[in-house]
């Protein structure tokens, strides 16, 4: 009975020092991750959180996860922290539309070709450009090959340019 | 523009406009404090998925039943419902069709 609890309790720490080792590795980027997507410091720290509640939850006696492991559950994290905000969004109706407009006269010029980009290409450029992930690790994420994550990031720069410079010809035109 | 060229440029608008330059070590201290502890109670609550999962079908119903209706195979129609020949249920009507 007590060889049980020894070897329970040997197993628990095990586990909790492959779980701080995870924390220590990836905490700081998962935030910075969040924060580059959510409007706040709060928002981000609870999704935060929560991403490390599912990663102690995951993380076994024997095997700790790894980098783009952790980075799929904040994916998955921030998807359902976007849709759930969307139907809020959709609740509070008019008020939230004349918030949005309001901080979008406030944006910059390539905070707004950003958002008018597709969401893959966006994506594919923030998590090469922000994130400083490889090639192969956002095909790892994104589950596609890392050529085709190389031939989108091309064209995402190629469309995002292209969208400044319309916007700097017709700001010219208007001035 | 040449694609080197093209690359810095975006490189270069991209990481200025980072939201992350203004994350303060106070704000990632307190994240990472915040984290740690939600992770250490996590055990103590009750887990979200388990409570999710219904119970077994047999645990909501009296044996006898279940034996009455399907025999004393209802185990075997349990793992192989789908295309099983052995489940004795699935093997009859399988059977009775052809």
């Amino acid at each position: 009975m007590s060889t049980q609890t020894t070897r329970k309790e040997q197993g628990f720490l095990e586990r909790e020092k492959r779980f701080l080792a995870t924390h220590a590795a990836c905490h700081d980027r998962v935030y910075r991750y969040f924060r580059r997507r959510t409007d706040n410091a709060a928002t981000a720290e609870d999704l935060c959180a929560e991403v490390f509640r599912i990663t102690w939850e995951k993380t076994g006696e024997h095997e700790s996860l790894s980098v783009m492991v952790v980075f799929g559950i904040a994916r998955n994290v921030l998807r359902n922290h976007d849709r759930s905000r969307l139907r809020a969004s959709h609740l509070l109706g008019a008020l939230q539309l004349e918030r949005d407009v309001e901080r979008q006269d406030g944006e910059s010029p390539v905070l707004e070709a950003l958002s008018r980009l597709g969401h893959d290409d966006r994506e594919v450029l923030l998590l090469t450009y922000w994130d400083g992930f490889s090639s192969t690790e956002v095909s790892d994420l994104l589950n596609t090959s890392a050529t085709a994550i190389r031939m989108r990031l091309h064209r995402a720069r190629k469309a995002l340019s292209r969208i400044l410079e319309s916007e700097s010809q017709s700001q010219g035109v208007q001035e | 523009m040449s694609r080197k060229k093209q690359q810095d440029h975006i490189a270069g608008l991209l990481e200025y406009i980072d939201p992350a330059h203004s994350i303060s070590e106070s704000d990632l201290e307190r994240s990472r404090a915040r984290s740690l502890s939600i992770a250490a109670s996590a055990d103590e609550s009750p887990d979200r998925n388990s409570l999710q999962i219904p119970p077994p079908l047999e645990s909501l119903l009296p044996q006898g039943i279940l034996h009455g209706m399907f025999g004393s195979n209802f185990g075997n129609f349990l793992k192989r419902n789908r295309f099983g020949k052995k489940g004795r249920f699935w093997s009859k009507r399988v059977n009775g069709l052809r």
